[in-house]
């Protein structure tokens, strides 16, 4: 079988009808809708390691990354997807306008493709030093305050990006699903010269900048969409202080442009779809969409994917999927269900065999009706950080002590903090074999923690599932049996032994 | 209180005990979207607002109203 996966970044799961929609905008995406009724919707799924590159690595290598390592590159030791297609037989492709994979930091992800089309210029894309003085406008919108600086990661670089931008066609949606639509009737056309393919989709949007070209840019607010003091890049953070902070008028701006970003994937997204139904290939392809979190649009105070707690807004993400042999098509499915399992779910679809040592669990079982239960636990966090865990009804999120240093393991010398500069000489690293899942030795080296919140927080998201009535502190058996579920999936996963401390679990640890 | 933030990337383990120590009680941050900066000398956002120093010390010292 061939397989098909759409990763749409930042999509928010409360913005799409398929999930209620439980938002002030009537937000279009009438593409998604047409694939999720044909397809299985799953109510309770969730990412894993976060933000954007941990998750590729679940995705693409089946490791749940974010206890042992941060943002980084595909191991040496990893079995990554592509390269595993490969010996199957198929045909590999990548599209993206994900310009992560090619920063420092990361690489690995897209050598084993037998091609991969790469749409420049998204966010802070090195790619145009010129014009060196881009629109005014543009640069106030994205609070772009340095535009003559020559150091890393300079908004002004978007600006220039798009300087050339007339028609929503210059826009990266639109060449991406382009892209890959071309892509499908091109390599589709004769099946005896690709009889199986793998092709990957990553989608950058709706990921920030929220800058539209019209009418999306206006579909959703009665502003001026060009008024400079209109914000459409919004720093991360509490939307109250600092930095990050906006007005109502400015956070309603923000939410308009998203929810505007969205109707113009979609629309593209549409066309990917169109080109299934005109190659006649649902009846042989899996079609897998999802995305790698979720981003804060106000929700609680915050903006972005800052240090705040795991909320759901984040973490519960959405996923559809197409199989032609399951009988669930146009079901919806309540197993609890994680980003990782992505990874077993496409080789199996492809034919090929899931490695031992990763932390994926294939879904064809579930997908197939032999199983209506997947997995007890889903577990989810940035490295460094907090330790969350679901079973589907509560999510349980579980603070770490900002005095105790985490380790980095990886075969790299990584910048755990800083994930797009240059990587940093660790000189307190040893080197051995750290690692519950290969005997390949790794580099080990210390880095501080940082805490999202002090104290753990519960939530019954059946019945609060905006995650408002925290539940943790009250004595609850609940909280208790969360907290031995958190310690069954660190235990089950082997979690480095001095994290336990790290995170005040030291006298509950496995031995 | 004003509202202190500093880069986890841009302090060293001793600066971070310094932050840690000091009354105006400044937050650490995985990211502050900074980066330029970040990579070459020491800051802080105060306010929001993107102040340089030459060291962390120096940069504490002058918002407590003392001398580096």
């Amino acid at each position: 079988m061939n397989v098909l996966f759409i990763s749409i970044d930042s999509l928010n799961r409360h913005f799409l009808e398929a999930y209620g929609q439980s938002v002030e905008l009537a937000v279009a995406a009438p593409n998604l809708e047409r694939f999720a009724a044909k397809a299985a919707t799953f109510e309770r799924h969730y990412a894993g390691s976060l933000p954007c590159m941990p998750a590729r690595r679940e995705f693409f290598c089946g490791v749940q990354e974010f206890l042992w390592r941060p943002w980084g590159p595909v191991e040496p030791f990893d079995a990554p997807l592509p390269r595993l297609a490969r010996g199957a037989g198929a045909t590999t492709q990548l599209v993206t306008d994900h310009f992560h994979y090619f920063q420092h930091g990361s690489y690995g992800y897209v050598e084993d493709y037998h091609g991969f089309e790469f749409v420049r210029g998204h966010e802070y894309n090195a790619w145009k030093t010129a014009p060196r003085e881009p629109d005014k406008t543009l640069l106030e919108q994205i609070k772009a305050d340095d535009p003559t600086g020559l150091g890393f990661m300079n908004r002004a670089a978007y600006a220039r990006n798009v300087a050339g931008f007339t028609q929503e066609e210059d826009f990266f949606a639109a060449k991406v699903f382009r892209a890959a639509s071309s892509w499908l009737r091109e390599n589709t056309a004769h099946p005896e010269a690709h009889p199986k393919w793998f092709l990957a989709v990553d989608s950058f949007d709706v990921h920030e900048p929220f800058h539209l070209p019209e009418p999306y840019a206006s579909m959703y607010t009665d502003e001026d969409p060009t008024d400079p003091e209109l914000v459409n890049w919004p720093f991360y953070g509490r939307v109250g202080e600092g930095q990050s902070e906006l007005s109502e008028r400015q956070v309603a701006f923000v939410r308009a442009q998203y929810a505007g970003k969205l109707t113009m994937v979609d629309r593209w997204f549409g066309e990917l779809l169109d080109a299934l139904d005109g190659q006649g290939l649902w009846d042989n392809t899996m079609v897998v969409v999802t995305t790698d979190h979720g981003h804060y649009l106000g929700e609680g105070d915050w903006m972005g994917k800052p240090d705040a707690p795991l909320y759901n807004v984040l973490a519960h993400t959405p996923l559809f999927i197409w199989h032609p042999g399951s009988p669930l098509m146009g079901e919806r499915v309540g197993a609890l269900t994680a980003a990782v399992d992505l990874y077993a779910t496409m080789l199996e679809g492809l034919g090929a065999t899931v490695p031992p040592h990763v932390h994926s669990r294939s879904l064809l079982p579930l997908l197939k009706g032999e199983s209506e239960h997947h997995r007890d636990w889903a577990m989810y966090g940035y490295w460094g950080s907090t330790v969350n865990v679901t079973d589907g009804r509560y999510t349980y999120l579980h603070p770490c002590r900002p005095d105790v240093d985490i380790h980095c393991y990886s075969t790299m010398m990584l910048n755990p903090y800083g994930w797009f500069l240059p990587p940093k000489v660790q000189h307190g690293a040893t080197s051995g074999r750290f690692l519950p899942y290969t005997d390949a030795p790794v580099w080990r080296y210390p880095a501080p923690s940082l805490s999202r919140h002090n104290a753990p927080l519960l939530f019954d998201v059946r019945d609060d599932p905006a995650q408002m009535r925290n539940l943790a502190g009250q004595g609850l058996e609940v909280e208790a049996r969360m907290k031995r579920l958190l310690l069954e999936a660190l235990g089950e996963l082997r979690a480095p032994p001095e994290s336990y401390a790290r995170w005040g679990l030291g006298s509950m640890q496995t031995p | 209180m004003t509202h202190v933030l500093y880069c986890l990337n841009n302090a060293s383990p001793s600066e971070r005990r310094l932050m840690a120590a000091s009354p105006l009680r400044p937050r650490p941050s995985r990211c502050l979207e900074r980066c330029s900066t970040c990579f070459e000398r020491p800051f802080l956002l105060v306010g929001g607002t993107l102040t340089l120093g030459e060291s962390h010390r120096a940069l504490l010292a002058g918002l407590e109203g003392g001398a580096p």
